[in-house]
């Protein structure tokens, strides 16, 4: 099935590649040859590991005609080698793909990795040829999306803001069932508008959470049909009866119910399921951002919970622009790898200049606020748009999403 | 303590062996305006050069073979008078300071040995003031704020950059205020909303913070005397300094103020009489209305005042008996509400009512004749509060809350909150104050050394009959928070009885002049419970202060003097009713919290836990002080220089404590919800014993406060030709706020499940160096021809700093759930779990921070009309002002103030 999937994309990416190239004119193809170096590097989180059905595919970019595919790999420090003699100079598009055998958690784990890169320059002196890949871990879970956030809450009938109402949708965008299990609902740590010279700054490499919580199940649990979608209530119970403005959850698939030991206790609903909390920055009971201002994400934990705790701690630091202290937020750091779907939300005034998410992950933003003096978004949410009875997902949720939209929840 | 006694006793005995003349001229010194008798005067046969006697704390004095001769009285900062003697005369001795206008709008040095100022009533019409803070600006450190009316206004003493941290208010606690000789006791408020979290209540609490400086109206003020070095023994119950207030008695005038400035509008009206033979009476009223802004109609503070004082003079030949009675109302009163138009009609208020009723009485005998016994005199005051804190809200809840209404520890199933309604929390407190004062001043008849000793006693009784927290545990207004109803009725009074001697002496040798001030207090707090630590305890006070001045002599033509005087004491203030007597902490931990959709089918169960946070060993807080300085009269100029140190180790503050308690967790998995027909039972529930850590606040002596500085003051004479009179004066001060106990701290990160379960015991904690210069110019300009008065000040601070001392990261110990204390090892760090208890301070926090210099220059204008009887004033601080940006950590900082000002009208008819 996952190798379905993968062929099914690569051969659209080389079709499209082929499709793009070959409405132009056809040139010559250039006469002068040259060699490529290809390295291929594996997850640093990954520790012995061997690489098997291996292949890489060069299409260049100026015909339709030219596809080296290579199978054979040398075995180096950092990953694997490939090399590639004999090709012409010029620009080509690279996928490189594969399954990857390692340890983890004291298993053995075989996994699907791939990496392109579809703007790589061969030139005749071929020591300048080099191509160095990092081999992504996918989780063949790449179906799921978020499919609307609701944060703002909404009033009730005496004027106060109620948030107790806040959920998550994600929705199974494929033609097939699949399974929710042991996917992770994250909260970012890093806040839009918030810019800051982070020490170790990993906006770039993947998701770094302040919440962490986990759909239970051992791997068929949580079937979702095509289409459908999973309402992750942060209480899912009726609202109805504390605020007439509000909706009922008390249907919703997960619960984030979090355990305290303190006079705030949260409502644990009969007949709804609980998310499992896996970290989370305050003990409190959680609120998602009412400001509008994280990201969100869906993604697997690749290895065990423990595992996971033990080492992807990160300590998200930065001075202070004004005193200089150093400030030190708490989280969990996941890498792009393991990141299914994000969503990025954002402040419409903001400047939107400094990146929270991969732009792998999401070029733009949606939003449901123009500011924080902006009262009206109250009781909207972000919801993602369907076209031919299918989410779009461009990993650009400017496009991708419709703002201050009305939830879909009744 | 024994030695002070011994010394005392020695001192007795060589005063009494001073042999007695039969030929004797006596006479009486009295300052020249004031008419108050001047101690310490030399008589000098002008001839011979010889001292022949020293006035008595009386101004009187005796000398034998002077009739008809030539003396000198001199007095430092008095112009030397140079007379004939005659029996029974009276003498007068004319400041040198103010030999050309007695007009005086700055604070003075006081003339005794100990760092004081003196505020008079021409001062403070010329501040303008709206309460009693403002004053404050007249002290060396002092600089113009804007009233902030409000907030509670506490003192801060000597304070580089006061912090705002309720742990360290010991310094503004342990400042006394007596008003015309009776204390104004603070020790049993406990006017806070327990729970509340909300920056309008939390704001306006000064429980534990002593006085309200905003209640204390100015009008009535004749003159104020701020201690802010050491006090004599008289005043106890006192770290920091002490505010001697005097009101004015006497005349014949109708008074009226009407005053307004940005913020407030302030009305008084007081009428003086007197009559039969030394009687008087003084009735006044004052009503202030402030708004924080003016726009704003929903916030404001208001005080009213009535006052009635009554004095009586009865002078015999042997005895002047002086009885006053003061009968006093102040109210103080805090609104803010929001404006239901637009909160969709709902109601939303805070309010608080301090009413005080005061009453004092005090019956002075002073004595004329050659007696032991000076004078004797007794003061008994008494005060009752009514003071209600309420806030009124709607709660609107998410989810289900338990109503905590439960008292006794145990396990319990408890209500459930609704989910909408009002809730309201009030406190009422009626605290009742009584003091009584006995004291007597004895003196060994002397011509060669004037001496005074003082003994006497105090007692003092705090009570709260108050109603405490009130409000309805089945809607209360701080959910979440375990508070319970408890009348402050139950807490047994406080009482303190303390005993005091004094010995003041002024002992020429040669043309030189010791001045010797030495005392001792002792204190105890009675009706403790045997087991407090303080339980019969006397807490000594020893307080001595040496001057010594030299000779007279001349720069020139110019007559200068120069004293230099130290001293070191100690003082104890007790810890208040609140810190005795802490409010019972209740913990209530939810063992089961079953939510249904049909209402009746959910439930809570609590287990309550009462904890006992009284600690057993507090104790008061001590402030050494020791200071030394010089005065120098100079031509009529005068100079004051005070180097001072103040450590107070022991000042109060909270501190949180974690214990491990054990607790059911119920399993509600196994029931299905859809076949309940009642809540579950705990009965039959399944659950597991779970064990983990809580913490709850005490009250401890954890809180140092080490105050160093330079106080000084210089005054110039006025020069006759502009009229204007030229004072500078200023401060450096540097004060260190530091916690000297172990902090503990659980970090709230959720980790599987579950927050994390230990808490980390750490050696370093806070501690705030703060750093300040300024100087004081004020240009005072006054035209008696013109009946007009203006002056001009330039506040100048140099810098204020202010610099973290390091805290550390790394914990000593920690508490694991089950209540046991580990040691932390370096690998510790790197665990999964314990590596939150790390704290992530870095150097960068220690980098010390320096704002530089800014100016400001305030106008205030004062005119007399119409024969005196209507005086126009008008002030105007920051009129201009410097106040650069400056550049910090790379980023500019811009500053910017506003002006100021505010207009009154005084009439006297």
């Amino acid at each position: 099935m996952k190798k379905k999937i993968l062929m099914s994309i690569s051969m659209l990416l080389a079709m499209c590649f082929a499709f793009v190239s070959c409405s132009e004119d056809k040139n010559d193809v250039p006469e002068t040859k040259t060699s490529v170096v290809i390295n291929l590097e594996t997850p640093i989180n990954i520790g012995e590991n061997t690489l098997t059905d291996g292949v890489v595919l060069l299409v260049n970019k100026w015909g339709c005609t030219y596809t080296y595919t290579i199978k054979e790999f040398e075995k180096t420090e950092k990953g694997y080698k490939a090399v590639v003699k004999d090709i012409p100079v010029g620009t080509y598009g690279v996928i490189a793909q594969g399954k990857l055998k390692y340890q983890s958690g004291g298993k053995e784990i075989t996994t699907d990795v791939k990496a392109t890169n579809d703007n790589v320059q061969l030139v005749e002196d071929m020591n300048k040829n080099s191509i160095s890949l990092l081999l992504h871990v996918f989780t063949g879970k790449e179906g799921f999306v978020i499919s609307e956030v609701f944060f703002r809450g909404t009033k009730t009938p005496q004027g106060k803001q109620y948030i107790a109402d806040q959920y998550i949708k994600i929705a199974n965008n494929t033609n097939e069932i699949l399974y929710a299990d042991g996917l992770v609902i994250m909260q970012s740590v890093f806040i839009n508008g918030n810019k800051h010279n982070y020490l170790k700054d990993y906006r770039n490499e993947g998701f770094a959470a302040d919440a962490v919580y986990m759909i239970p199940g051992d791997g068929d649990d949580v079937p979702v049909k095509p289409g459908a979608s999973l309402l992750l209530a942060l209480n899912a119970k009726n609202h109805k009866t504390v605020n007439p403005n509000s909706f009922d959850l008390s249907k919703a698939d997960f619960e984030f119910y979090d355990v305290s030991t303190n006079n705030y206790k949260d409502e644990q609903n009969p007949g709804v399921r609980d998310l499992e909390r896996i970290f989370c920055s305050s003990a409190s009971i959680l609120v998602l951002n009412m400001q509008g201002n994280k990201a969100y994400a869906i993604g697997k934990i690749q290895g065990t919970k423990k595992a996971f705790l033990k080492h992807n701690y990160y300590e998200a630091q930065y001075h202070n622009e004004i005193n200089g202290k150093l400030i030190t937020q708490k989280a969990y750091f996941l890498p792009s790898s393991w990141i299914i779907d994000a969503v990025n939300i954002d402040m419409q005034d903001n400047p939107h200049d400094w990146n929270i998410l991969p732009i792998s992950m999401d070029k733009g933003y949606t939003y449901c606020i123009a500011n924080t003096k902006d009262a009206t978004g109250v009781g909207k949410a972000v919801v993602r748009k369907m076209q031919n009875g299918k989410y779009v997902d461009t990993n650009n949720s400017t496009e991708d999403f419709t703002p201050k939209a009305t939830p879909t929840v009744k | 303590m024994k030695q002070t006694r011994s010394i005392l006793f020695i001192l007795f005995l060589f005063c009494t062996t001073i042999a007695w003349a039969q030929e004797v001229t006596s006479g009486l010194v009295l300052e020249s305006i004031s008419r108050q008798p001047v101690m310490g005067a030399a008589i000098v046969i002008d001839s011979s050069k010889n001292v022949v006697a020293i006035t008595d704390m009386n101004g009187r004095f005796q000398a034998k073979n002077i009739q008809g001769k030539t003396i000198r009285i001199s007095y430092i900062g008095f112009k030397p008078l140079v007379v004939k003697a005659q029996n029974n005369n009276t003498y007068y001795l004319v400041e040198d300071t103010n030999a050309l206008a007695e007009v005086v709008v700055t604070a003075q040095e006081s003339k005794g040995l100990s760092a004081a100022s003196t505020i008079g009533k021409q001062a403070i019409e010329h501040l303008q003031p709206s309460s009693f803070s403002d004053l404050l600006e007249l002290l060396p450190g002092g600089r113009s704020v804007d009233p902030s009316l409000n907030a509670p206004n506490n003192i801060r003493l000597r304070e580089a950059t006061p912090t705002n941290s309720a742990n360290y208010a010991t310094s503004s606690l342990g400042t006394s205020f007596v008003i015309d000789g009776a204390p104004v006791f603070a020790n049993a408020n406990k006017e806070y909303l327990s729970g509340a979290w909300e920056a309008k209540v939390t704001q306006r609490d000064f429980t534990n913070q002593g006085v309200d400086m905003r209640a204390l109206s100015t009008d009535d003020i004749e003159k104020v005397e701020i201690v802010r070095g050491i006090p004599s023994v008289e005043y106890g119950d006192l770290t920091s300094g002490l505010v001697k207030i005097e009101r004015r008695r006497g005349g014949h005038n109708l008074n009226a103020r009407f005053k307004a400035d940005m913020s407030s509008k302030l009305f008084y009206l007081s009428k003086g009489i007197e009559f039969g033979k030394g009687w008087t009476l003084n009735l006044s009223a004052d009503y202030l209305d402030a708004n924080r802004d003016p726009r704003n109609t929903l916030e404001r503070y208001s005080r009213i005042t009535f006052s009635a004082r009554t004095s009586a003079l009865w002078k015999r030949n042997t005895y002047t008996i002086k009885w006053i009675n003061n009968a006093d109302y102040g109210g103080s009163f805090d609104d803010e509400k929001l404006d239901p138009d637009l909160n969709q009609g709902k109601l939303d208020t805070y309010k608080s009512r301090y009413n005080r009723l005061a009453f004092n009485s005090s019956l002075d005998v002073s004595f004329k004749q050659n007696a032991w016994l000076k004078f004797i005199g007794a003061t008994f005051s008494t005060s009752y509060q009514h003071d209600v804190v309420s806030r009124l809200r709607l709660v609107q809840l998410s989810r289900m809350m338990p109503a905590l209404t439960t008292t006794e520890a145990g396990e319990h199933t408890v209500d459930i909150l609704p989910y909408t309604y009002y809730g309201q929390h009030d406190v009422e407190g009626r605290p009742f104050n009584l003091f009584a004062r006995v004291k007597a001043k004895l003196q060994v008849p002397s011509a060669r050394i004037s001496n005074t000793l003082l003994l006497g006693t105090d007692f003092s009784l705090d009570k709260n009959y108050g109603d405490g927290q009130r409000f309805n545990p089945l809607a209360p207004l701080y959910t979440g928070t375990s508070v319970r109803p408890r009348r402050f009725s139950v807490i047994p009074a406080m009482n303190t009885l303390a005993f005091y001697a004094e010995e003041r002496l002024l002992l020429p040798i040669g043309r030189y002049r010791l001045e010797l001030n030495g005392g001792i207090r002792m204190n105890q707090m009675l009706n403790l419970p045997t087991h407090y630590a303080m339980h019969g305890h006397w807490y000594v006070d020893p307080r001595v202060k040496i001057g010594w001045t030299f000779p007279q002599f001349r720069i020139g033509k110019w007559a200068t003097h120069i004293r230099l005087q130290g001293g070191v004491g100690q003082h104890t203030k007790f810890p208040t009713m609140d810190y005795i007597y802490p409010e019972p902490r209740y913990l209530d931990i939810v063992q089961l919290s079953y939510y249904h959709p049909v209402e009746a089918f959910r439930t809570i169960n609590v287990r309550t836990y009462v904890l006992d946070v009284v600690n057993k060993n507090i104790s008061p807080a001590r402030n050494l002080k020791w200071e030394v300085g010089t005065d120098v009269t100079f031509a009529g100029n005068h100079l004051s220089v005070t180097l001072f140190r103040e450590d107070m180790q022991s000042g109060f503050r909270t501190n949180t404590v974690y214990q491990s308690f054990r607790f059911k967790q119920f399993d509600t998995s196994g029931i299905n919800a859809n076949s309940l027909v009642a809540p579950p039972d705990v009965q039959t529930l399944p659950y597991a014993m779970v064990q983990e850590l809580f913490g709850s606040t005490t009250y401890s002596n954890g809180s140092r406060t080490l105050k160093r500085g330079l106080e000084y003051n210089f005054s110039t004479r006025r020069f006759s030709s502009l009229h204007t009179r030229l004072t500078i004066n200023g401060a450096w001060f540097r004060t260190l706020y530091h916690n000297s106990q172990v902090v503990a701290y659980r970090p709230t990160a959720v980790l599987d499940g579950k927050q994390i379960q230990y808490v980390g015991l750490y050696r370093d904690n806070d501690g705030l160096r703060t750093e300040m210069a300024n100087t004081n110019f004020i240009f005072d300009t006054d035209i008696p021809k013109l009946r007009l008065g203006f002056s001009v000040s330039a506040q100048c601070l140099w810098f204020t700093s202010s610099q973290r001392l390091p805290l550390s990261n790394e914990p000593d110990k920690y508490i694991s759930p089950d209540g046991a204390l580990h040691d932390w090892k370096a690998e510790d760090a790197n665990d999964t779990y314990l590596r939150f208890l790390v704290r992530d301070h870095t150097p960068k926090e220690y980098i010390k921070y320096n704002v530089p210099f800014s100016m400001n220059l305030n106008l205030k204008v004062t005119k007399k009309l119409l024969n005196d009887h209507l005086n126009i004033a008008m002030f105007c601080n920051r009129l201009l002002d410097y106040t650069p940006n400056y550049t910090q950590n790379g980023i500019i900082i811009r500053r910017s103030v506003r002006p100021y000002f505010g207009l009154e009208i005084n009439i006297k008819l």
